[in-house]
């Protein structure tokens, strides 16, 4: 660093005697030593406040946000608000406590800005709740090395998401150049990014590759290479509009000791203005690790996660089997998610600012429609297998002229108007259940053994149709999610029903 | 700077590896039945009620209960939160200004 530097040149305190007034400190030092959570209390190094000349005040601010990535206000806040600095010192000795460390003052920034104004400044509640380990007997975290190897694969094999030729080849040709600068293989071999995370020297190496951080934050909206071997990640994700939105994302895996199969949970609390969201939740939890009796603790624990930290909203996809019809009786599709997968040329025809109803027409239109009529054949092609010609002709017109002709039809209608809901996708053919699903939720012939339930034509249509929805997470919404579910609405026999028992009072429910 | 990656629609919600389905997954979330879990799930918001409840977010909640339920359980609800909450909860007086204020 130059000798004019301000972040190597600040004086403790000013009303200390003149002896020591003199004395200056490096507060890049103390910076780093902040970051590694080995300052308990920076007051003790500044009793009455970090207190900079004047000159150097401006260059302190501009050099520790170039050097940290903070903003000019959190330098300034940093500077003159202690409650700030102590909760600072707090949020990165609580990382240091759990084994994970800043690795620039710009998460802690990120990390104030999402979790005010709740100041939850423990993350072990967040590490806790994603640590498979923690939840289900019989399974072990993966190690670090593990985790890193993964991302770093899982980064590889995102670019089969891109969707132009030319430039996967220009990614491909990016990578194998990191890799063969640090004199690592080939980008194919699983082998080659196994070194790469084994050896701390390489990586580091590989982190330091600008065209390897951009790759990797673009692969993971905006997470940070050199953050890739922690459980917690802390990043400024940029949206569709520009907009840079704060974001906490934690992930981790495990595996079951017999088995050897993976779990993995993870969810990210982003902050959109003054709404918490909780999003891109991955739930994977291998099938011997799910013991019988611990689904619906995982179910409330969940729940309590929610109230714990404040979550506004809870986005999410539905493009699996069964589940997305329950889905779509608890939430409709979200406009501007569901936006951004139009085409541009639908995009440019809508033009900024759309009306919602030319828009939503737009959507099903496009991105809803094609598979679901195609999903709606099929599966009536499986219904009228195997009938006698009597019970064949009288399901063919079922079929054919009421559902895929008329409701069809008036479906068709009412979404391309913008008027229709998942819901009304999901409900077509109610009346009548009579496709078979097996347990994995594929379809099968009526007489295959396989059969686990029966529903309807809706119902099979929906199913791997991709749609995002948006779920307010606050208290009148939740019993209004209830309510939906329990068609009766009658909360207390619901309660009594199911044997609930709320606090004290035990059995009175009932009375 | 070109962006390179586009972020496919993609959800990992109990999805299994190895069928892509999440039927077994959501029947193991119910204990294999959904009405329990819904119970179970009642009981714990009404349960939250009772802890740290502002009276704001109480007259939210009785708010929005008037707007859409059947007016019978909406009295059935407001005595039932009555029995369930402690004898000090802001409950009681959010209740009972609800009550006068909508006469």
């Amino acid at each position: 660093m130059p000798e004019n530097n301000a972040l190597e040149r600040i004086t403790p305190a000013i009303n200390q005697p003149t002896a020591d007034r003199k004395k200056t400190v490096s507060l890049s030092n103390i910076v780093e030593s902040l970051k590694n959570g080995e300052i308990k209390n920076i007051e003790a190094i500044f009793p009455h406040g970090i207190k900079i000349e004047d000159d150097d005040r401006n260059s302190f601010i501009e050099q520790i946000s170039k050097r940290e990535g903070v903003s000019k206000a959190f330098a300034e806040r940093f500077l003159d608000d202690e409650s700030f600095r102590k909760r600072i010192v707090n949020i990165c000795n609580n990382f240091a406590i759990n084994g994970e460390h800043l690795a620039s003052l710009e998460e802690a920034e990120i990390y104030t800005k999402v979790m005010d104004p709740n100041k939850k400044d423990d993350i072990s509640p967040l590490l806790d709740s994603t640590d498979p380990s923690k939840r289900f007997k019989g399974s072990e975290t993966i190690t670090q090395h593990e985790l890193i190897t993964e991302r770093l694969l899982e980064m590889r094999n995102s670019i089969a998401a891109i969707d132009d030729e030319v430039m996967v080849e220009k990614v491909f040709a990016m990578i194998q150049n990191a890799l063969s600068t640090i004199k690592l293989g080939a980008i194919s071999d699983n082998d080659t990014w196994e070194k790469l995370a084994k050896s701390r020297d390489l990586l580091n190496e590989f982190q330091k590759n600008a065209d390897m951080r951009l790759l990797y934050e673009q692969a993971t909206e905006g997470q940070k290479l050199n953050q890739i071997g922690r459980r917690i990640q802390l990043y400024r994700h940029e949206d569709k509009n520009g907009n840079t939105l704060p974001a906490i994302r934690v992930d981790q895996r495990a595996k079951n000791k017999e088995t050897g199969t993976e779990s993995r949970l993870g969810f990210t609390i982003e902050q959109e203005g003054e709404t918490r969201i909780l999003k891109d939740t991955i739930v994977v939890i291998d099938k011997n690790t799910r013991n019988t009796n611990e689904g619906m603790k995982f179910l409330m624990d969940n729940l309590q996660l929610v109230k714990k930290f404040n979550i506004h909203e809870a986005e999410f996809v539905a493009n699996i089997k069964i589940g997305s019809y329950v889905w779509t009786r608890i939430s409709d599709m979200d406009l501007t998610l569901m936006s951004e997968n139009l085409s541009a040329k639908t995009l440019a025809e809508l033009g900024p600012n759309p009306d919602p109803k030319r828009l939503k027409g737009k959507i099903f239109e496009e991105l809803i429609l094609p598979t679901y009529e195609q999903n709606l054949n099929v599966a009536a092609g499986m219904a009228m297998s195997e009938q006698s010609p009597e019970e064949s002709q009288e399901l063919k017109t079922y079929l054919m002229e009421d559902v895929l002709g008329t409701a069809l039809t008036e479906l068709r209608a009412k979404a391309l108007a913008g008027e229709a809901t998942m819901e009304d996708f999901a409900r077509l053919g109610i009346e009548r259940d009579l496709i078979h699903f097996n347990k994995e939720g594929g379809l099968v012939e009526n007489s295959s053994p396989e059969t686990a339930t029966i529903g309807h034509l809706g119902q099979a249509a929906i199913m791997g149709i991709p749609w995002k929805a948006r779920i307010k997470m606050d208290r009148p919404n939740l019993f209004r999610l209830i309510d939906k579910l329990d068609k009766g609405k009658d909360i207390k026999s619901l309660l009594v029903r199911t044997g609930q028992k709320i606090g004290v009072i035990v059995d009175t429910l009932s009375i | 700077m070109k962006k390179y990656f586009e972020k496919p629609m993609s959800s990992n919600l109990g999805k299994d590896s190895d069928s892509g389905t999440d039927t077994e997954f959501y029947k193991w979330v119910t204990g294999g039945n959904s009405e329990n879990a819904l119970g179970a799930f009642a009981a714990q918001l009404i349960e939250d009620l009772r802890d740290d409840t502002s009276a704001e977010e109480l007259t939210m909640l009785l708010n929005d209960w008037k707007s859409y339920l059947p007016e019978a359980e909406f009295i059935s609800r407001l005595a039932m939160l009555e029995r369930l909450m402690p004898p000090n909860h802001p409950y009681h007086n959010v209740k009972t200004n609800f009550l006068t204020e909508k006469k």
